[in-house]
C-alpha cells in the first residue's frame, strides 16, 4: 500500500476497531471516495485521447462491437496511460475500495442481514476483507 | 422477473413473426413463425401451397422441428467516390440489440459451453452505409473481427488511393465489396421429452415446457452464428479476399447438460439492454416524514444530491426535483438486469453521464449515484457495480 491512500485506509482501520460508528464511517468514507473518483474523472480530462479512446471503446461496447474481455483489456490499456493518480481505475485497490463505498452507500441503520441494505456487522464484515485486500495488493 | 426475462428473449422479432402478406412472396430459405400465424394467412397458403403442404409445415413447427436459422448472407455492395476524389456513401444508423447480445447472455446464463463470448462484426462496414441487421451483421470472434478490422484498413486505403487516382482526370471511382455467410440450423441444442425425462425432470411440471422452449430459444440464436463468412472486394489494383472459417468464428458451443436438469440455476443474472417493463415507485404520499419511499429519497439527496443536479438537503420540494430527475434516468438509460449486493435488481445507467440507479424488480428504488470507471465498467461487463 502507498501513503497516497493513507487517509482512506486509516479511516477504514478506526472502523474495524471500533473507533468510529456506522454512520461516521460512511459519511467519511464518502467524502473521501468521491475525492479520489474526481481525480480519476480529472486524469481522464486532462488525457484527451485517453478520452477519447473510453469514449469510442464504451461506444462500440454498448453496440456489442467488441466483447467484454476485449473491453475490460482495452481500456486497462488507457487507465495505464494516466497520471497524477492516487488511486488508478482498473487497479485491484481501486475495486476494493470501490466495493467498500458500494457497501458503505448501502448502510442503513435498520436494515435486517441478508437484505438489500447493509447492516453495521455486514459493513464491518465487508471492510475487513477490504483491508485484506488492501494489503495483499 | 425469470419469466418475463425469458418471454422477452423467446419473443418472435418482427422479421420472424410476420407472415406473408401473400403466398407468392414465399422464398427461399423463408422461415416461418406458426404462433404468429392468423388464420387468413393459413388459409391464403392452403390455397395457394395445397393443403399437404401446409399440414406438413404445421406439424412440423409443432413438434419443433422449423428452425429459424437467418437466410445465408450474399450481398453485394459499392464503395463510390465522386469526380473530386470524394466518397459518397452514406453511413448506417447503428442499432442496440444484435443477436451476438443474446448468445452472449445465453452462454453466460450456463445453457451452451463454452462461454466464449462473441462480437458483432459488419461484414459491410457501418459507415459505409452497411445495415445494422442480420443481412449484415454476423457474430463472431473477437480476434477475427480485429483481422477483419485490419483487412478492412487494407482495402479502404488502397480504395482511397485508386479514388484519387481517378479525381486527377476529373473521374469518379467504384470499388465492388461482395459479402457472404452460411448458417446452419442446429437442432442438436434443442432438448427432446426423453431428454428431459432422463435429466430428471417429472412428466407434470410446468417450468419443463419452460426448459424445453428456453432450449429451442438457444438452438434459433445460435443458428445465427455462421460457419464461414467471406468478404472479396474488387475494381482495386488487386483484389482483396477475407475469410473466415468455422474455427475463426467459435468454438464448438455444445449444449450443457447440467443446464437441462431441473436444480440447474441460472449462475448470475446479467442482461443489456433489457425490455422489461420500465417501474419505478414514486413516493406515494409526501406527507408521512418516515414513509419507506421518502426515506431512500433523502439518502439519495443528503449523499450523492449534487451528482443528480439538485442540493444535498431532505426539504419537500428538493426531494420532489430528485423524484423527478431519478424517474427520468428509468425512462431513458439503458435498462441492464443484473445484481446489487447479491440480490436481484434492475439497473439503469446514462452512458453520457454515468448516472445509475438501481430498482428491485417491482420498482422500489434501492440506490442511486453517479459510477466510477471501475463500477461503470463493472456494471456493462457483469451486471454488478462492483464485479
Amino acid at each position: 500500500m502507498t501513503d497516497d491512500l493513507a487517509d482512506i485506509v486509516g479511516l477504514m482501520r478506526a472502523f474495524d476497531e471500533n473507533r468510529l460508528s456506522a454512520q461516521d464511517f460512511v459519511e467519511q468514507y464518502s467524502d473521501l471516495w468521491n475525492a479520489l473518483a474526481r481525480e480519476q474523472d480529472d486524469a481522464i480530462a486532462r488525457n484527451p485521447d485517453v478520452a477519447r479512446a473510453l469514449s469510442e471503446l464504451r461506444d462500440k461496447h454498448n453496440f456489442a462491437e467488441i466483447t467484454d474481455a476485449a473491453y475490460s483489456e482495452r481500456v486497462q490499456q488507457q487507465y495505464a496511460l494516466l497520471e497524477g493518480l492516487r488511486l488508478r481505475p482498473g487497479t485491484d485497490r481501486s475495486r476494493t475500495l470501490s466495493h467498500v463505498f458500494v457497501e458503505a452507500d448501502a448502510y442503513r441503520e435498520d436494515a435486517e442481514a441478508g437484505g438489500i441494505h447493509a447492516t453495521a456487522d455486514e459493513l464491518h464484515e465487508e471492510v475487513r476483507k477490504g483491508l485484506e485486500a488492501l494489503e495483499a495488493s | 422477473m425469470k419469466q418475463s426475462l425469458q418471454s422477452a428473449r423467446s419473443r418472435p422479432s418482427t422479421r420472424e413473426a410476420a407472415a406473408p402478406s401473400d403466398a407468392r412472396e414465399l422464398k427461399p430459405g423463408w422461415q416461418p413463425d406458426v404462433r404468429a400465424w392468423k388464420a387468413s394467412d393459413v388459409h391464403r397458403m392452403q390455397r395457394t401451397l395445397g393443403n399437404h403442404a401446409v399440414n406438413q409445415l404445421l406439424a412440423a413447427a409443432s413438434h419443433g422441428v422449423i428452425q429459424r436459422k437467418p437466410a445465408d448472407i450474399d450481398k453485394t455492395w459499392s464503395i463510390s467516390f465522386d469526380a473530386t476524389g470524394k466518397m459518397t456513401n452514406v453511413g448506417g444508423v447503428r442499432a442496440v440489440l444484435k443477436r451476438a447480445t443474446v448468445v452472449n447472455a445465453q452462454m453466460r446464463d450456463g445453457w451452451v459451453k463454452p462461454n466464449e463470448q462473441l462480437t458483432g462484426g459488419h461484414l459491410f462496414k457501418r459507415e459505409y452505409g452497411g445495415p445494422d441487421d442480420e443481412t449484415n451483421v454476423v457474430p463472431w470472434k473477437q480476434q477475427t473481427e480485429d483481422n477483419f478490422t485490419v483487412f478492412e484498413d487494407d482495402y479502404e486505403l488502397a480504395a482511397n488511393t485508386a479514388a484519387q487516382a481517378a479525381a486527377k482526370s476529373a473521374l469518379p471511382f467504384t470499388a465492388t465489396v461482395k459479402t457472404k455467410a452460411q448458417f446452419v440450423d442446429r437442432p442438436d441444442l434443442k432438448v427432446t421429452d426423453d431428454e428431459l425425462d432422463t435429466a430428471g425432470w417429472p412428466a407434470v411440471d410446468a417450468e419443463r415446457k419452460k426448459r424445453q422452449d428456453q432450449y429451442a430459444d438457444v438452438a434459433e440464436h445460435f443458428s445465427g452464428i455462421p460457419i464461414k463468412a467471406e468478404v472479396d472486394v474488387t475494381g482495386l489494383s488487386s483484389a482483396k479476399h477475407f475469410e473466415a472459417s468455422k474455427a475463426d468464428i467459435g468454438p464448438d458451443y455444445v449444449r450443457n447438460d447440467d443446464a437441462i436438469k431441473p436444480a440447474y440455476v441460472v449462475p448470475r443474472r446479467f442482461l443489456r439492454n433489457a425490455k422489461l417493463s420500465r417501474d419505478f415507485v414514486k413516493v406515494p404520499d409526501w406527507k408521512p416524514q418516515k414513509s419507506t419511499e421518502r426515506g431512500k429519497l433523502g439518502h439519495v439527496a443528503s449523499r450523492h444530491g449534487d451528482q443528480f443536479g439538485v442540493a444535498k438537503s431532505n426539504q419537500l420540494n428538493n426531494l420532489k426535483l430528485l423524484e423527478t430527475k431519478l424517474e427520468v434516468l428509468v425512462n431513458t438509460g439503458e435498462q441492464i438486469l443484473g445484481v446489487y449486493r447479491k440480490i436481484d435488481v434492475v439497473h439503469y445507467v446514462d452512458h453520457a453521464t454515468k448516472l445509475w440507479l438501481c430498482t428491485e424488480p417491482g420498482g422500489a428504488l434501492t440506490a442511486a449515484f453517479m459510477l466510477t470507471q471501475d463500477q461503470y465498467d463493472s456494471l456493462t461487463t457483469t451486471g454488478h457495480v462492483t464485479g
